[in-house]
């Protein structure tokens, strides 16, 4: 049977109730109970006692006695002649004994009083006279008799008054006697009367407990039921066992499970019969077991076979022996289930990665063809080419360059999907931004007869740090969607800067055909093209307007879109952004200076990509050594130094990443020569796993002419790894510049002007031939850090920062490194020196 | 419970011996009749003080309510007069010279009950000291004698003795 007893708490005010009664029947109030009924007892006892202990004798009777007995005795004296002595004797001795006993004995104490004193005074005279005639001859008391006769008549008066006054004082006793008894009887009644009050109250407290315990016993009778119920009809299998873990409830749902009957399991070892191990068993973990809530153990049925069960153990009292109650649901079914959906979803997983791997190596292997097909267009541009044939070239041009785009944004969806997306924070003109955005759409809006036109409300020369690069691409993707549904009209393109709010505010609005409203959140979905019907002008994914947005939410910001069908849309983007500090010169706007001829190693596997390039280095002026694989570019690399070292990435045999790091851990000349990676991975930590290998930069393919110029010339400032943060500085910080010349004035200007060029020419020069003849490096860091201080002066930004970074070197004493550091800063002071010539 | 036997063997013997002289030698002071020995056929037994003391003499000491200050009382276990005569049942009619009478059950004659008494105080009692004989229960040792019945069994100048059966 289950402990029943377990209930008695689910109605605690029942006991509340009974609790007054047996207050009433506690012990202080039985003990009053007898304390009153033995009271009773000695009472009544004691009164019973005192009416049982004669005091009284027959006295009334005895008072009596004596006159008759005294008449007797008068009669005998007065019988005639011959008188009977012997009866005279008789009657005397008897009335003297009956006198005696009267006036000696206890009982008549109380009317031997004074006032009777008298008559018995005259009584015992009368006796103690007639004694001894009495007592003498036969001849005396013969002689004596008439006078005893008269005396005895003389003392009756005496007796009557004697057994008067008797009759009233016994009287008065027994009136008294009677009063006392009256009143013990009344008490006792009264006595009698609490305790049967009391035993009536009695009687009734108990009969309310019968009650209650009748309706407790009922109460748990249909707990016990209820509970029965519950055990026998629950679905999971429920075992209870005593402390020992002997089975002693085994129901319904556990036999079906076990596959056993209860007769069978009752008193047996639940643990060795129900489970094979010892997870469940009642060993000193049982007890923990019973705070660990569900749990998932194997249990093993009657036929032998093992399935998996979920088991929870509690534990209870029941009058001081522990119970365990086991609950206890076969879980084959779902455990087979959840092996299902895992397996479902590592096939899912599987194939996620799978298209992320496809992604990765589609990109790689799409766009290292479109690099040689673009890099061959580019020198086939430069080659005598009749019109037609240049036609054909821009066709062709035009072509790969779509396909280019199509292949970035699938990689940028997967990449961002991935979030392995990674946004610079570059000082950039958005305005300019917008006008070069027009610009490039510009041809598309005119070939559809729409005008295009972009304003702003924004500062001139504004400069806020973000992507460029990425907010060109997202105003790209709106305003190239605005002109792709804009039959007719105009698509407008604004910038707005709210500097209080650290917010910029780009839109692009047409006059097109516009969105129904139910449909502007499908417009941002992949692949998506609402109007199917309507004749689209421009080839695309449709993933134009996901990538834009998922961008513009990547940076921070937000899009909105108003758009009413048949009168346009305005697509409205809010990107948070921060002024910056020191706007860096665009380098758009830069020409490509004519770079020094360099020495420069090309490590490229794929033939196309290495002509291309090494094409492209030649034009550029450089004089390239190309080598086909990782493992050629580290032979070349020992044998002699070169300025620079391009590596392509994915090679057979030795790829790009260990090729430098061998480069760097060997002893060769090219130890320190910057490396630029080539890469068609840009992924994030690719680069910063090229980066660890020694790699200062990384050119994406497809690889253009500008891109390689830039990192000629970035090579060409700063030969050491450049920090991955800080903008390269400008050459000249006008401001500074602007600031000093207007302070001193353009007199004192110019003098301080000729001076510091000396300084800097002659400065330089001495400290390299100390540097190469092994001076002190505190002296020459020292003499270093004067130089910094007046490049600082005249707003020399570039040349500042090298110094310093040479300073640095010199204290930490990077011996390898002090001499190309130093050789470094000439042509920077050179570029310096030019610049600030010119003003 | 041997004294009684050696008592009732002695009284038997004695009261044979009665046959042949039935007469006692002293001053009779008790008569005894009515339903007792058999073999007596309906004859009266009288005692004299020397046959009396032949059945067992017992000494109580007691105070009472007709006498002043404790007494002593010299006389014959009631118990053992009924043993010699053969009475274990009935009622005993009490009567003193002075015409009182008294009903006494035969349950009352037992070991430590009442003697019927002939000496008082060390003396031989006269009529005028409520002699001859006492018929005394120990009223202070067993104060369940303390009652009005008891007290008016107590008689004195006893003189005669019926047995009612």
């Amino acid at each position: 049977m289950l402990p029943v007893g377990q209930d008695r708490d689910d109605d605690p005010s029942q006991p509340e109730r009974g609790r007054w009664w047996s207050l009433a029947l506690s012990a202080p109030f039985v003990a009053l109970c007898i304390a009153g009924v033995l009271l009773l007892s000695l009472d009544a006892a004691r009164h019973i006692e005192a009416l049982a202990t004669a005091n009284s004798d027959s006295s009334q009777w005895s008072l009596a006695q004596l006159e008759v007995e005294f008449g007797s005795h008068q009669r005998a004296l007065m019988t005639g002649a011959p008188p009977d002595l012997e009866a005279v004797r008789l009657t005397f001795d008897i009335f003297y004994s009956r006198f005696e006993t009267i006036s000696k004995g206890r009982l008549y104490a109380d009317i031997t009083t004074s006032e009777a004193a008298a008559d018995f005074r005259a009584v015992t005279s009368f006796l103690a006279g007639s004694v001894p005639l009495i007592d003498g001859d036969d001849d005396t008391l013969r002689a004596g008799l008439p006078a005893m006769a008269a005396r005895a008549e003389a003392i009756r008066p005496a007796l009557r008054s004697i057994s008067l006054n008797g009759v009233r004082i016994f009287s008065a006793q027994a009136d008294g006697q009677r009063f006392s008894v009256l009143r013990a009887l009344i008490r006792i009644t009264a006595l009698t009367a609490a305790l049967v009050l009391a035993l009536a109250i009695g009687v009734v407290a108990l009969w309310r407990l019968m009650q209650v315990s009748r309706q407790e016993a009922r109460r748990r009778a249909r707990a016990n039921h209820r509970l029965r119920a519950i055990v026998s009809t629950a679905l999971d299998g429920i075992v209870v066992t005593d402390g020992e873990g002997l089975i002693l409830e085994f129901n319904a749902a556990a036999q079906r499970i076990f596959h056993c009957k209860r007769e069978d399991v009752l008193g047996r070892m639940a643990e060795r019969l129900l489970f094979p191990d010892s997870v469940a068993n009642h060993s000193p973990d049982a007890d923990q077991a019973a705070q660990m809530g569900r749990r998932r153990v194997t249990a093993i049925r009657a036929d032998g076979e093992h399935f998996p069960a979920e088991l929870s153990v509690t534990l209870s009292e029941e009058g001081g022996n522990v119970l365990r109650v086991y609950y206890l649901r076969d879980i084959t079914r779902q455990v087979a289930d959840e092996r299902e959906l895992v397996a479902a979803r590592d096939q899912a997983v599987a194939g996620e990665r799978a298209k992320a791997r496809f992604l990765a190596v589609m990109s790689h292997e799409m766009r290292t063809p479109l690099n040689g097909l673009i890099g061959t267009l580019e020198l086939l541009n430069d080659t005598p080419l009749s019109p037609e044939q240049q036609n054909f070239l821009r066709i062709v041009r035009r072509s790969g360059d779509v396909l280019l785009t199509h292949v970035n944004d699938v990689l940028d969806i997967s990449r961002l999907e991935t979030g392995r997306f990674t946004f610079a924070e570059d000082a950039y003109d958005p305005v300019a931004v917008m006008r070069d955005v027009a610009e490039t759409l510009r041809p598309t809006a005119v070939a559809g007869g729409i005008g295009l036109t972009a304003d702003s409300t924004a500062a001139e020369g504004l400069h806020v740090l973000g992507d460029a690069q990425r907010v060109r691409q997202v105003l790209v993707n709106f305003a190239g969607n605005a002109i792709k549904f804009t039959p007719a009209g105009e698509v407008r393109l604004h910038v707005r800067h709210d500097p209080d709010a650290g917010k910029l505010i780009l839109s692009v609005s047409d006059t097109g055909i516009g969105i129904l409203p139910d449909q502007v959140e499908r417009i941002f979905e992949d692949f998506v093209t609402l109007d199917s019907s309507y004749m689209r002008a421009a080839e695309g994914t449709g993933l134009g307007l996901g990538i834009a947005r998922r961008l513009v939410e990547g940076m921070g910001g937000h899009v909105a879109v108003d758009s009413a069908p048949g009168r346009g849309t305005t697509f409205t983007v809010t990107l948070p952004v921060r002024p910056a500090i020191r706007p860096r010169p665009p380098p758009e706007a830069e020409p490509v200076a004519p770079l020094p001829g360099r020495k420069v190693l090309l490590v490229e596997d794929n033939a196309i990509n290495r002509l291309v390039a090494t094409s492209m280095l030649v034009k550029l002026g450089q004089e390239v050594t190309e080598a086909f694989d990782g493992a050629e570019g580290l032979e070349r690399a020992e044998q002699r130094r070169y300025d620079l070292i391009l590596m392509d990435i994915s090679m057979p045999r030795l790829d790009g990443v260990e090729t430098t790091r061998r480069i760097r851990a060997g002893s060769g000349p090219n130890r320190s020569t910057p490396i630029v990676a080539l890469t068609a991975h840009a992924l994030p930590e690719d680069i910063a796993r090229f980066r660890e290998a020694g790699m200062q930069h990384s050119l994406t393919k497809p690889i253009t002419r500008r891109a390689l110029a830039m990192a000629l010339a970035d090579v060409a400032t700063v030969i050491t790894p450049p920090d991955p943060v800080a903008d390269a500085p400008p050459v000249i910080d006008r401001e500074t510049l602007d600031a000093a010349a207007s302070s001193l004035g353009p007199e004192v200007f110019r003098t301080l002007r000729g001076r510091f060029f000396d300084e800097m020419e002659t400065g330089l020069t001495r400290l390299e031939e100390r540097l190469k003849s092994g001076g002190a490096r505190e002296e020459y860091a020292g003499d270093i850090h004067k130089l910094a201080g007046s490049a600082a002066v005249f707003g020399a930004t570039a040349l500042h920062a090298a110094l310093k970074a040479q300073e640095t070197r010199a204290k930490r004493a990077e011996e390898d490194r002090l001499l190309p550091g130093h050789s470094a800063l000439l042509p920077i002071w050179a570029q310096t020196r030019q610049a600030l010539s010119a003003i | 419970m041997l004294r009684h036997l050696y008592l009732a063997l002695v009284v038997l013997l004695s009261f044979a011996g009665m046959a042949a002289a039935l007469e006692p030698a002293g001053p009779v002071l008790l008569t005894v009749d009515g339903a007792i020995a058999p073999s007596r056929d309906g004859r009266a037994v009288r005692l004299d003080r020397e046959r009396m003391m032949s059945l067992g003499v017992e000494t109580i000491h007691t105070t009472t309510i007709w006498t002043e200050g404790e007494q002593t009382f010299t006389g014959m276990p009631l118990v053992n007069l009924l043993d010699a005569l053969g009475v274990s049942s009935g009622t005993l009619k009490a009567v003193a010279v002075n015409d009182y009478a008294v009903e006494i059950p035969v349950t009352d004659a037992v070991e430590g009950g009442p003697i019927i008494a002939w000496e008082r105080n060390g003396s031989t009692m006269s009529v005028r000291d409520k002699g001859p004989l006492w018929l005394v229960y120990p009223f202070d040792s067993v104060p369940a004698y303390q009652s009005e019945v008891i007290y008016s069994r107590s008689i004195w100048q006893l003189d005669r003795i019926t047995v009612e059966p």
